[in-house]
């Protein structure tokens, strides 16, 4: 008899199991955030681990599971939950928001400008985060700067090799327009040994230090925390940030990582997005002002090394500025140039396609 | 008898010994821990093996989730693979059924179906088919995605299937005739000739899905959402160049699976030493 009720007693034990363990869903709308990874997305995962100690921001991340599931808390109450998604990259998550598998999200803007141009439902809300790149040569190469570099190219016979992760990555666009503005040849095409500089594409950010260090390439050029972790780990050493590239400050403000949103969680959900924009926007300030503890949190949420917080060459942006619109149009003409943009992008200018690819009416809102 | 089993432990240990001094002078003589890490190196991961690892945790905690992950899709596998095998080895029908449209799917890549499976299940586990949203059980439940299991089910599924269909349809008709003469039902021949003689290769397949489950591991907790599990530590380990975590993680995903394969060695030779004598 008693045989007989054992699954009975099974099905009431993980029934009890759950609601024990506060499994009842919550009233508020759960939405998927994907991020990635990397210290570009500092400051989501600065406002998740400062959580309640954001409170006065009026605006604030607490913690339901540790890494994977957030409220937002807004005027002291929750207004949605959010469940962490973690991706490899920008491209990804444009292939998720064209999969309806996140509402919002971090990601490079080149990557939401090639999903959006494949007219994946989606907007730009604010700016995360820029610079942060940086060109890095072997420890134990002779090169110091951007200038011994320079003369260095002139001076070689044969191609000097230069990896990148990915041919759309700000990284590889500054750095090839400041080589082509300085004079340098380059090519991506390994018998034209007439080119300066080959750049070679190593398909990921994860190949990047095991090919400096295994020789494979000459010099890397890369988003942070690489740069960083080459020169901690020995591989590397840092001989220019992009940002200090010349002409001076032409390459300021370079747009990389941006929040976006689906059009579908602007429609339903905009007090959530409203309230997302702000708790992103006045947390990009609180990093650019604490920048070590802000890069510590990071390394602790990502598991790198304290050091290379200290190093982080990052700034975060609380709100579009001239210079990076300007910027973000020299991109989109790049990427044209490039013949990436097949879509709604193809051939037009960043004032052109405003409307489709920004929502700025969030980050309008905003009172830092 | 003495020197007989110093003879068998040393061939046992030489090629072990070798590849450990080859390892030790390859990462002396490279002196660059990104790309050889040294043996003492690695080994100090296993004497702390609770101790949190690049913020990801404990070794011994990303090695138990993805152990429960690959036994999720391996025993999904076994259960669908294994009675769909008998029925397509013995019912000829059966097998000309379903044997084509089958055979479709198994060239491709378990790696392939990433696009389609992100897809249909996206980012879903066992949390959301149960709407847990906290607390211990959605630690639990969240961790088995079903986009994961899928894929590690996938690698097992056609090792499992293919030797089930061999090991029921190599079964000698001499031996079901002779049961039907003699009056056996077909119950009978299923549980006391079909099952028993075809279980040598069952288990043999379920082996080979066992390791192929295995190597879908990494693949499978590269997919979105995942932030556990040893696959994922070695990638994440390689992003970061820690070089020491990637070998530790390979290392205990061979161990593990040397056990497992040890578990089915012993199967054999207890349950099927009669294989032996039928040669």
């Amino acid at each position: 008899m008693f045989k007989n009720l054992r699954p009975m007693f099974l099905v009431a034990a993980l029934a009890v199991f759950f609601i024990a363990s506060g499994a009842l869903a919550a009233d508020v709308p759960t939405l998927k955030v994907g991020y990635i990874f990397t210290t570009h997305h500092t400051p989501f995962i600065v406002a998740a681990q400062k959580g309640e100690a954001f409170k006065d921001m009026g605006v604030y991340l607490r913690p339901v599971v540790a890494k994977d599931r957030y409220e937002l808390v807004a005027g002291g109450k929750p207004i949605a939950v959010f469940q962490l998604i973690v991706t490899k990259s920008g491209s990804e998550t444009a292939a998720l928001f064209a999969r309806n598998q996140l509402d919002l999200g971090m990601a490079s803007v080149t990557a939401i400008m090639a999903g959006i141009d494949k007219k994946t439902p989606m907007k730009i809300l604010s700016p995360l985060q820029t610079e942060g790149m940086g060109l890095v040569v072997p420890k134990d190469s002779p090169l110091k700067d951007w200038n011994s570099f320079l003369e260095h190219l002139k001076s070689t016979k044969k191609p000097v090799k230069i990896g990148y992760h990915s041919p759309t990555s700000a990284p590889r666009i500054v750095l090839e327009g400041a080589l082509k503005q300085a004079g340098i040849k380059v090519t991506e095409d390994p018998n034209e040994q007439s080119a300066q500089v080959l750049l070679a594409d190593l398909k990921e950010t994860t190949n990047m230090i095991p090919a400096l260090a295994s020789k494979q390439v000459d010099a890397i050029v890369g988003p942070s925390p690489f740069p960083e972790v080459a020169v901690n780990r020995g591989v590397g050493r840092i001989i220019v940030d992009l940002r200090d590239l010349p002409p001076k400050g032409y390459w300021h403000d370079f747009p990389c990582c941006i929040t976006v949103a689906s059009d579908q969680t602007i429609v339903t959900h905009p007090e959530v997005v409203q309230k997302f924009v702000e708790l992103m926007a006045k947390t990009n300030a609180w990093c650019n002002k604490n920048k070590l503890e802000a890069g510590t949190l990071t390394a602790q949420w990502i598991g790198l090394p304290a050091d290379t917080a200290k190093s982080s060459m990052l700034v975060f942006l609380p709100k579009f500025t001239q210079s990076w619109m300007k910027n973000a149009d020299k991109l989109m003409s790049i990427l044209n140039g490039m013949g990436n943009f097949k879509g709604q992008l193809k051939g037009k200018t960043i004032e052109e396609v405003k409307p489709i690819l920004f929502d700025t009416r969030f980050i309008d809102k905003v009172k830092m | 008898m003495v020197k007989t089993i110093f003879v068998r432990a040393a061939v046992y240990l030489l090629m072990p010994c070798l590849f450990l001094a080859s390892w030790a002078f390859m990462a002396r003589h490279l002196d660059n821990e990104v790309i050889l890490p040294g043996i003492g190196q690695v080994a100090e991961l296993f004497t702390q093996p609770t101790e949190s690892l690049i913020a990801m945790g404990s070794l011994v905690r990303n090695v138990a989730i993805s152990l429960v992950r690959v036994l999720a899709g391996y025993l999904l596998a076994v259960f669908l693979a294994v009675p769909l095998g008998i029925l397509m080895g013995y019912y000829g029908t059966v097998f000309r059924l379903l044997n084509g449209f089958v055979a479709l799917f198994r060239p491709i890549p378990p790696l392939a179906w990433v696009p389609l499976v992100l897809a249909w299940f996206g980012v879903a586990s066992l949390a959301t088919l149960f709407n847990v949203e906290r607390g211990t059980a959605y630690l639990y439940l969240n961790n088995l995605k079903f986009s994961m299991v899928f894929i590690i089910f996938i690698g097992a599924f056609y090792p499992i299937l293919t030797s089930t269909i061999h090991g029921v349809s190599s079964v000698r008709s001499t031996l079901l005739d002779s049961a039907r003469v003699l009056g056996a039902s077909e119950r009978d021949i299923f549980r006391k000739i079909l099952l028993p003689a075809s279980s040598p290769s069952i288990v043999n397949g379920m082996r080979i899905g066992l390791g192929v489950a295995w190597m879908c591991l990494v693949s499978a907790e590269m997919l979105p959402g995942s932030l556990s599990g040893v696959g994922y530590l070695i990638t994440h380990a390689y992003t970061l160049a820690r070089t020491d975590i990637v070998i530790a993680g390979m290392i205990s995903i061979a161990v593990i699976g040397a056990f497992l394969d040890l578990f089915f060695r012993i199967v054999e030779k207890r349950k099927f030493a009669w294989t032996r004598l039928t040669r």
